[in-house]
């Protein structure tokens, strides 16, 4: 069936794709096309709520529906362990996501919300992206009773408050949720299907009986079953199952009609009585199961056939309902998967039970899932079993990325069990920490080391080497270098050489330390390490992010090959294992690819891959990364002169970090300054260094760095040369002293203007020297043609001195060419052979002229928007259209391009 | 908050209610209600149901038996408060 999201687009951050999975309509059903003519006029309502006890074809009747229509549908099955909020809201962007793409290639682009955030701005901008698409679609929430959370029915609510006309929602549930109807129904916006609605009628039962399931029944049988069963249609399909294979019809019916037991508990013993043993056995064996596929029965059932008997139950209509395309997975029918459980109990012992959970808990951690795993063991009641598993996989656990599950379990386990099991508390304090929550992590570690007395000696050693290593990553959250370096120092000494992942955490930690304290050689040989331990222990998450660290070392000494060469590494070294997307760290490395690019002056390729590590990071959503994402992708667009979106991404990277170390607030803020400076508003640049209070003269530490640079761009601006030399005569010095040789081809060219500015012409062409010999090699372009028309004089005259000459004229050509792809030039990633010219003016919409006219006028979208009606998006999309069609990148561009086209001739 | 003293059960105190459906339920669903079933008796009228007496440690507790067996689409005729202090009063209603 087509309309399964494609796994690349959902797999990442372990969403699991079988939620999303819309389930396949089956050729043998009864059509009902009075049911679907109701769900067809509710297109138009807000919310369809479909609401019927279990086994009344709620979701056969919905993928009938879908199956049908050429709609664009987005699908998310619920289950118990969705009662998460942010869990919830990433489901339910991810099913967007993947239904949209499907249609038409239109994305939700938004940072998912963090545990304890408001969620006010994130449904803002949430259901503003909604109302940006331009197609009506359908969003499914099946099985919406298994959601108890009070945020998630809040959420709902104000999502049905505030809906776009462009979204249906569809609720199918087995009790109404507690959302307010009576305002809808009111409002003629509820579209209600309910048991009344969907029982079979006589007709249909006749229907299915005889004609779908093959049974010859009288109309009196017929009707008997459906009084008996009130067009229950699970009923009538147990009822159906017995019925295929018993000789006598009639008198089934009759017992049947005369019984007063349990509808189901009846039809079901019925059912399974006339299974060849066997089936009997596998049904009640398997019940213990969530999803399941061949292997895991073989495991479970201790057979070889699970195969062919799985395909017998789906010839049998015996509830079994596939989880995907390839019919790898499956399930139960949730009723008949209660009632199997229930019989399960009645004919097994518990310690059976238990033992099959535990088989079934091994399957899982041989498959390498281990949370079902830790799922299964729970079951089973085996504590120590939990203990084990959480023990030997916290790597994985924590790679994973739900800390809040981790966290939960680890409250869970009793704590007799977690006594005298120091490697459990050791995991259990990483988790804390991952979590956020450093006080009680590090509490958590120096209970796990008391507890190391009941080790052997090696042992203590290798447990001792965790508590540190783990430490040391606490310390350097909290920014203390030198404790960070030391603990992971006095790790890497206990650890034993076998155990690699750790030692490659521990290295990683150490080398950051470095990084961050300044000891740049160091800190390279530390990332080398865990770069190689990292690969070598197969753990790759380690390995990216050693590799990312890695680069920004080597971005930070001026040697951009060597960054490059680490990046690729990283790609290629993943092409060979599993794919990308498995791991979100690799954001880190499109980071720095975006960094090496942009000192190139590659600027759509550094767009692109900003853009990447963006839509990654923001799956992830781990603060530092994000935030470093979202600056890469603001300094590509500011680079390529795209000032509106830059601008707009600014501000949601402001609104981002609440609990963001100093060094990312300082960063953003020089991206902040280098934006004003680009699009020419020297007023905001000139109030921010007001406001900033910084002086040319205070004493800066190495950490504040990055925001006198951009006091020192600002003073260039507004002329103060003098002092501008002072502040760049430091900087220059400081990065010389401590290693940091990366900076030297940003800060020299500047330094040159300012002493040709001051007359210095001498000074200014020594400095330009050291500046070109440094840049040539490393392929530094960027640091010196984004200085315009200053620099372009000072390279002719650099020329004339026969100073570097060749690389003199290099850049002198990347100048004129940045110049000549401003003025009225395609944009760039456009075709270059359609060359925009007079043929491209039929191409604007009316609508579009009319927003042009408006823009030319200095109107802003939001006025543009009021003036036409319309919404703020739709103006946004048309203005990107206009932009694309007359090849310009941004509103000034535009307005000089239509008046040299004579579009905006007649006012 | 309990509500030991008073005659009504609150919100967190635990009570005893019996709750009738519709149909004869075996006895071997007892194990379905996590503990909190004491009995399960049939009716011998003409429509069979089946009542079940649950002491519950809460409200919560209840709710959850409720939607229990909303998911077994077995049909509510009548809950019932019937003590907080469950165990005596049970007996009473055996006799």
């Amino acid at each position: 069936m087509e309309k399964e999201p494609t796994r690349q687009t959902v797999s990442r951050h372990n969403i699991l794709t079988t939620k999303l999975f819309i389930p396949v309509a089956s050729n043998r059903l009864v059509l009902r096309p009075r049911l679907l003519e109701l769900l067809n006029q509710g297109g138009n309502r807000k919310l369809i709520l479909v609401s019927a006890p279990a086994g009344f074809g709620k979701t056969t009747l919905l993928s009938e529906w879908i199956n049908q229509s050429n709609d664009c549908f987005c699908w998310i099955s619920l289950d118990l362990y969705d009662n998460d909020i942010e869990r919830f809201i990433s489901y339910v962007v991810a099913s967007l996501n993947a239904g949209l793409i499907k249609n038409d290639g239109q994305v939700l682009n938004l940072p998912l919300p963090k545990h304890g955030d408001d969620l006010t701005g994130f449904l803002i901008q949430f259901i503003n992206q909604i109302a940006a698409t331009d197609r009506h679609f359908y969003l499914v929430l099946d099985d919406y009773h298994q959601i108890q959370a009070k945020e998630i029915h809040d959420f709902i609510t104000y999502f049905l408050d505030n809906l776009p006309p462009q979204l249906t929602l569809v609720i199918a549930t087995r009790s109404d949720p507690p959302l307010r109807f009576a305002k809808l129904r009111a409002q003629g916006k509820l579209c209600e299907v309910r048991a009344t609605d969907l029982q079979f009628t006589f007709e249909e039962a006749a229907n299915f009986l005889n004609q779908v399931m093959g049974i010859a029944l009288t109309q009196s049988d017929i009707t008997q079953l459906a009084q008996k069963t009130e067009g229950w249609i699970a009923g009538l399909q147990l009822a159906a199952i017995s019925l295929q294979k018993n000789p006598d019809k009639h008198a089934f019916v009759q017992a049947f009609s005369g019984d007063h037991r349990y509808i189901a508990d009846y039809l079901l013993d019925e059912a399974l009585t006339i299974q060849p043993p066997y089936i009997q056995s596998f049904l009640l064996q398997t019940s213990i199961l969530e999803q399941f596929n061949s292997s895991l029965c073989n495991a479970v059932t201790d057979r070889n056939n699970s195969q062919e008997i799985l395909a017998e139950l789906g010839r049998a209509n015996l509830f079994l309902v596939p989880l995907d395309n390839q019919r790898n997975w499956y399930r139960y029918h949730h009723l008949f998967h209660d009632l199997l459980q229930q019989h399960l109990k009645q004919t097994h012992f518990q310690n059976q039970i238990a033992s099959m959970h535990l088989i079934a808990s091994e399957w899982f951690k041989t498959n390498n899932m281990i949370t079902e795993a830790i799922r299964h063991a729970f079951d089973s009641g085996e504590m120590l079993s939990v203990a084990r598993l959480v023990e030997a996989n916290i790597f994985t656990l924590l790679d994973q990325g739900e800390i809040q599950t981790l966290i939960r379990w680890m409250e869970m386990i009793p704590d007799k069990v977690k006594l005298n099991r120091p490697w459990l508390r050791i995991a259990h304090g990483w988790v804390l920490i991952y979590g956020g929550n450093l006080k009680d992590g590090d509490e958590m570690l120096r209970h796990a080391e008391k507890e190391l007395c009941n080790l052997n000696a090696d042992e203590q050693a290798h447990a001792m080497g965790y508590i540190n290593a783990v430490r040391a990553y606490n310390f350097w959250l909290k920014g203390d270098s030198a404790i960070a370096e030391d603990l992971s120092q006095k790790a890497l000494d206990l650890l034993p050489a076998d155990d690699l992942s750790i030692r490659a955490f521990a290295s990683l930690n150490l080398g950051a330390a470095l990084v961050q304290g300044g000891k740049l050689e160091d800190a390279s040989k530390a990332l080398q390490n865990s770069i190689d331990l990292g690969k070598a222990s197969g753990n790759t998450h380690i390995y990216i992010l050693a590799a990312g660290n890695m680069a920004y070392l080597f971005l930070d000494q001026g040697q951009i090959r060597k960054a490059e060469g680490v990046c690729k590494e990283v790609f290629a070294f993943l092409d060979n294992e599993r794919t990308r997307d498995q791991f979100p760290a690799i954001a880190q490395i499109y980071t720095m690819l975006t960094s090496i690019f942009l000192a190139r002056n590659e600027l759509d390729q550094a767009l692109h891959c900003a853009q990447e590590g963006l839509e990654i990071s923001k799956q992830w959503n781990q603060i530092d990364t994000l935030t470093m994402s979202y600056l890469s992708v603001i300094e590509s667009l500011t680079a390529r002169g795209e000032y509106e979106e830059a601008a707009a991404l600014l501000a949601q990277v402001q609104s981002l970090g609440k609990d963001i170390s100093r060094w990312f607030q300082v960063t953003i803020e020089e991206t902040e300054v280098s934006l004003y400076l680009a699009e020419g508003n020297y007023a905001a640049a000139s109030r921010w260094a007001k406001e900033s209070g910084m002086d040319y003269g205070d004493d800066f530490p190495k950490t504040e760095r990055f925001i006198y640079r951009a006091l020192a761009q600002v003073l260039i601006a507004e002329g103060r040369f003098s002092e501008a030399s002072h502040i760049l005569d430091r900087l220059i010095k400081d990065a010389e002293s401590c290693g940091s040789k990366g900076e030297l081809p940003g800060l020299l060219p500047k330094q040159s203007i300012v002493q040709m500015s001051l007359g210095n012409q001498d000074q200014a062409l020594e400095i330009l020297g050291r500046a070109l010999k440094i840049a040539e090699p490393e392929g530094f372009i960027r640091t010196f043609t984004l200085l315009g028309e200053p620099m372009e004089e000072l390279l002719r005259l650099a020329y004339q001195h026969n100073i570097q000459p060749a690389f003199c004229a290099r850049l002198l050509e990347n100048i004129q060419t940045g110049r000549n792809r401003r003025q009225l030039a395609p944009t760039v990633g456009q075709d270059t052979n359609s060359q925009p010219g007079v043929n491209s003016i039929d191409q604007l919409s009316t609508r579009e002229l009319e927003v042009l006219k408006l823009i030319a006028q200095g109107y802003t979208n939001q006025e543009i928007a009021r003036e036409l009606v319309l919404s703020l998006y739709t103006v946004k999309s048309h203005a990107r259209n206009i932009f694309s069609k007359l090849g310009v990148k941004n509103r000034t561009e535009a307005v000089a391009k239509a008046r040299l086209l004579g579009l905006l001739a007649a006012d | 908050m309990t509500h030991e003293s008073s005659s009504e059960p609150g919100l967190s105190s635990p009570a005893t209610y019996q709750i009738s459906v519709r149909g004869k339920l075996d006895q071997h669903w007892a194990e379905w209600f996590n503990g909190t079933l004491i009995k399960l008796e049939h009716s011998r009228s003409d429509s069979p149901h089946t009542i079940l007496t649950c002491r519950v440690r809460d409200q919560a507790e209840l709710y959850g038996i409720l939607n229990r067996l909303n998911s077994l689409n077995l049909v509510l005729l009548q809950v019932m408060f019937i003590q907080i202090k469950g165990e005596q009063h049970v007996r009473q209603v055996r006799r």
